[in-house]
């Protein structure tokens, strides 16, 4: 039954999505940031993957290893030296750095691979399962349990880490959290890497899924906006759940729609949120700060 | 020149044209922390009413609802017989209702004339616009910092003055706005004896003039000199309320206080 | 009235002066594009800064509505064959009422709604302009009729049109700045919850601003349509405008009159005298990528622009805004106090 087979993909899909846009509620939780360079980050990891294939035969999965310890340093050294001391300042002004951050990497990429379509092959992902009625491609089912494996770890390390909670401490009350002794400067600069950790681990596995150039980030980041409004900003549960909603939304519309327009159907919830119940699925309505 | 003298026709409150304050039922709650229950008071017109309570009493959570930065989950606020709970904050201003509030706020970057300047009494196309900042705003920013003694700092930035300073400064900002009713919030926190009796007197001023007071306290001393009737909230309800040597005097009120 | 308050008020007369007087002096064709394109840039940036610099809320709607605008204009001439040069302002105005709802779904609300809205905004309004083949021609774009003009006067026309869009946003911006609602602006940047306690209608302030930023952005996305005579989803949606807005407004000064305009009469052509040690391919990356440097430096180490450093390295005190203006005879005044302090 075709509205199965939308089901289906779409927990699949949803599930990327939720390791794509989980790095951007994470860094919004700590910093009350909107990084608007998440998307770019997942766009050049997923370049870098490619790279790392042709030039070293180093299969995708196995570079989200190196990714991820390359891109949360670099995260925290960009948090340390750049972010910080402006999210102190103003905090709009750390949101046009993290724009600044996005064109940069658009740039690069766009001079390094130029601006054709990209996308990251491997042989042994081409096979379609038949269950029933219901096809799955192969690849979206690796990329499902990829993300599953990735955000179940990210998940035990929010909930039962002593970092976790430093980090669960300040995004809910950075003045309490540093009052109780968190020292809220360095775990910020440990969660903004493990958001840019977590966005480049979704990379190579995007570039499995869908073709990418220099400039795909700017739809991504709109749709990855959409899932943590929905889900209810900084709420991990929320941007599971929105993921998975989002998903499948847009793989049942892609049964009844061009594929192009289905994507339509994250801007759509983004709008009905934001006029029916701005703080989503779980996000708090915070005690106006007066 | 004396102060009343001063403050002539800045403040135009005809007798007989005030209007009270009605909180009535009024429920808040914030996820699982219920705030205010059923709380029920009058502000009457022309009186100064202080409300006070322990801490958490949920002062300041019928301050903000009453203001219009909260609203309420169920009851109502009501201005003479409008309601005006759910309106925003600014349009309860026009009401000529000004707030003050517990954590002083000033426009720091600005200079102490802006901050004077940007209370909006009204909001037309030509006087958002056309009439910019003509001199009868500025003359009457100028008398109303006299009138709190902050003349000499007209231009100065508002975030080099004094905290005290700037706890005037935010009074007499609030009266641009002409308010028939005031709503202050904890006025005199960390004011010296001295500043505390100077805003006392001013508040007495401005009272014999015919504005409303409804003064949120912990300073006990300051609150039975200068109010008329006094509401004491526990719990988010009220549990007393009457003259100031009444409320002393009730054994509830005791309680609530020592009981904690 | 001093002569320091003279030259205060007429020291902008003479570069314009200026430059209405260059085309007359046998301007060559590519400076008059290149200053065409700085007016355009500068006004745009002047909008922007209305929004973004004023109330402090990031748009990245302007894009969007630099692209709308373009294409509004260029169906309007397509399809109504009214000429864009006279419908501009109309133009400008359907896309201030965009903004209005967009400014109704975003802006009744703080937080980080507003930009998510701006940005989704501008792509849903590229998806579309690429997406609804019948009416925009998709990627291929809409082709626009020549102007019956001599070619050679051209190049003037659009340098003098928007000559004097710039002035007009630059007059708008004056205006704004000395009024009650621009002060308002300021203090919902300064501290939005006091500004609405004061009775600034904080909601009606941020969507008004909102709308005057996209009147100018439309109205510069409709010429350049006409000065381009084709529209497409990739050059209207370009993301280097965006950028070019931004980082104009931000590196001269946001939050002041003249900042965006030095911003962008310093950037646009230095940017520009790029192309010469820059290999042509990827001139456009380098480009993107080295704006995107520059506006993390300038967020990183000059936040407040170039004219507000430089204004405080000289010491120079902002000029007075609240000049006691004489009071017309016969309007009421209260009793002055009259004493000294």
């Amino acid at each position: 039954m075709l509205l199965l087979q939308g089901l289906v993909l779409g927990i699949l899909v949803g599930g990327m999505y939720a390791l794509m846009a989980s790095g951007l509620t994470l860094i919004f939780g700590v910093m009350r940031l909107i990084n608007i360079a998440h998307a770019a980050v997942i766009i050049f990891a997923s370049y870098l993957s490619w790279q790392l294939v042709l030039s070293l035969g180093i299969d995708p999965l196995i570079s989200i290893v190196i990714l991820v310890v390359v891109f949360f340093i670099g995260g925290a050294l960009l948090q340390k030296y750049v972010l910080s001391a402006l999210i102190d300042k103003d905090l709009s002004l750390a949101l046009l750095a993290t724009l600044g951050v996005a064109n940069v990497l658009e740039g690069m990429e766009g001079a390094l691979w130029t601006s054709s379509f990209h996308s990251i092959n491997t042989p042994y992902a081409e096979n379609t399962y038949q269950f029933g009625e219901i096809f799955v491609p192969e690849i979206r089912i690796i990329t499902f349990a990829a993300s599953v494996i990735l955000l179940g770890g990210l998940y035990v390390l929010l909930n039962h880490s002593n970092l976790g909670r430093a980090i669960r401490a300040t995004t809910q009350n950075r003045g309490v959290a540093q009052l109780v002794g968190v020292n809220v400067n360095r775990i910020t600069m440990i969660a903004f890497g493990i958001g840019i950790a977590v966005a480049a681990a979704a990379g190579p596995l995007m570039g499995m899924y869908y073709p990418f150039y220099p400039n795909s980030h700017w739809g991504w980041i709109g749709k990855l906006m959409a899932i943590v409004v929905l889900g209810g900003l900084g709420s991990f549960r929320g941007t599971l759940l929105a993921a998975l909603v989002l998903g499948i939304a847009e793989q049942v519309a892609i049964l009844y729609i061009p594929a192009n327009w289905a994507a339509m159907v994250f801007f759509v919830f983004l709008f009905a949120v934001l006029i029916v119940r701005p703080q989503g699925f779980f996000g708090h309505v915070a005690r106006e700060s007066l | 020149m004396s102060s009343n003298q001063l403050l002539e026709g800045l403040i135009p409150i005809a007798e007989g044209a005030s209007r009270s304050l009605h909180v009535r039922d009024v429920d808040k709650s914030f996820g699982g922390v219920r705030a205010l229950q059923s709380c029920t008071f009058d502000v009457s017109a022309r009186k100064i009413t202080a409300l006070i309570g322990p801490n958490g009493s949920g002062k300041t959570t019928a301050f903000n609802c009453i203001s219009g930065f909260y609203v309420p989950d169920r009851g109502a606020v009501m201005l003479g017989d409008r309601k005006i709970s759910g309106w925003s904050p600014s349009r309860i201003v026009h009401q000529r209702v000004a707030r003050t509030f517990q954590i002083t706020r000033v426009f720091k970057r600005m200079s102490v004339l802006e901050n004077m300047v940007v209370p909006v009494r009204r909001t037309g196309l030509k006087a958002m616009f056309w009439d910019g900042i003509q001199g009868h705003e500025r003359a009457r920013a100028e008398r109303l910092l006299e009138f709190v003694g902050l003349s000499h700092f007209i231009d100065s930035e508002a975030g080099h003055l004094s905290f005290g300073q700037q706890k005037l400064l935010e009074l007499a900002a609030a009266l641009m706005a002409e308010p028939e009713i005031m709503l202050l919030d904890e006025p005199s926190g960390g004011l010296n004896p001295i500043m505390i009796d100077r805003l006392a007197g001013y508040i007495r001023e401005l009272n014999q003039l015919g504005v409303t007071f409804l003064i949120v306290e912990h300073n006990m001393g300051f609150v039975m000199r200068l109010a008329d009737d006094v509401v004491v909230l526990h719990q988010g309800s009220v549990i007393s309320h009457g003259r100031p040597a009444e409320v002393r005097a009730d054994p509830a009120v005791l309680e609530a206080y020592l009981g904690n | 009235m001093s002569a320091r308050r003279v030259l205060a008020i007429a020291w902008p007369v003479l570069p314009l002066v200026i430059l209405v007087a260059l085309p007359f002096n046998g301007l060559n064709g590519y400076l008059l594009a290149l200053l065409y394109y700085t007016f355009t840039y500068a006004a745009m940036s002047v909008g922007w800064n209305i929004i973004g610099g004023y109330t402090g809320y990031i748009s990245l709607a302007n894009l969007g509505f630099f692209g709308l605008g373009s294409y509004v204009a260029g169906l309007m001439l397509t399809h109504l064959g009214w000429p864009i040069l006279l419908t501009s302002p109309l133009v400008g105005i359907i896309c201030a009422l965009v903004a209005a709802a967009i400014g109704w779904v975003a802006l009744r609300t703080r937080g980080p709604s507003f930009v998510i809205v701006t940005l989704a905004f501008t792509f849903i309004v590229q998806f579309l302009a690429l997406n609804l083949k019948g009416i925009t021609g998709g990627s291929a774009g809409l082709y626009l009729p020549l102007l019956t003009m001599d070619p050679l006067l051209l190049g003037d026309l659009f340098y003098y049109y928007m000559l004097g869009v710039l002035v007009l946003a630059i007059a708008v911006a004056i205006g704004i700045r000395r009024s009650r609602f621009g002060l308002g602006l300021i203090a919902i940047r300064e501290d939005e919850g006091k500004a609405e306690g004061s009775g600034v209608n904080t909601s009606l302030f941020k969507i008004v601003a909102f709308m005057i930023s996209a009147w100018f952005a439309a109205v510069a996305g409709a010429i350049h349509a006409q000065y381009l005579n084709y529209v497409d989803p990739d050059l209207a949606f370009e993301l280097i405008i965006m950028l070019y807005m931004i980082v104009m407004t931000l590196l001269g000064s946001r939050g002041t009159v003249w900042g965006p305009v030095l911003g962008a009469f310093l950037l646009f052509p230095l940017q520009e005298s790029l192309v010469y040690w820059v290999p042509p391919a990827i001139a456009g990356e380098v480009h993107l990528a080295l704006l995107g440097v520059v506006l993390v430096l300038v967020a990183r180490f000059m936040p407040n622009g170039l004219l507000v450093t430089v204004q405080n390295l000289i010491g120079r005190p902002p000029p007075p805004r609240w000049e006691p203006v004489p009071v017309v005879a016969g309007e009421p005044t209260p009793a002055r106090a009259g004493r000294d302090e």
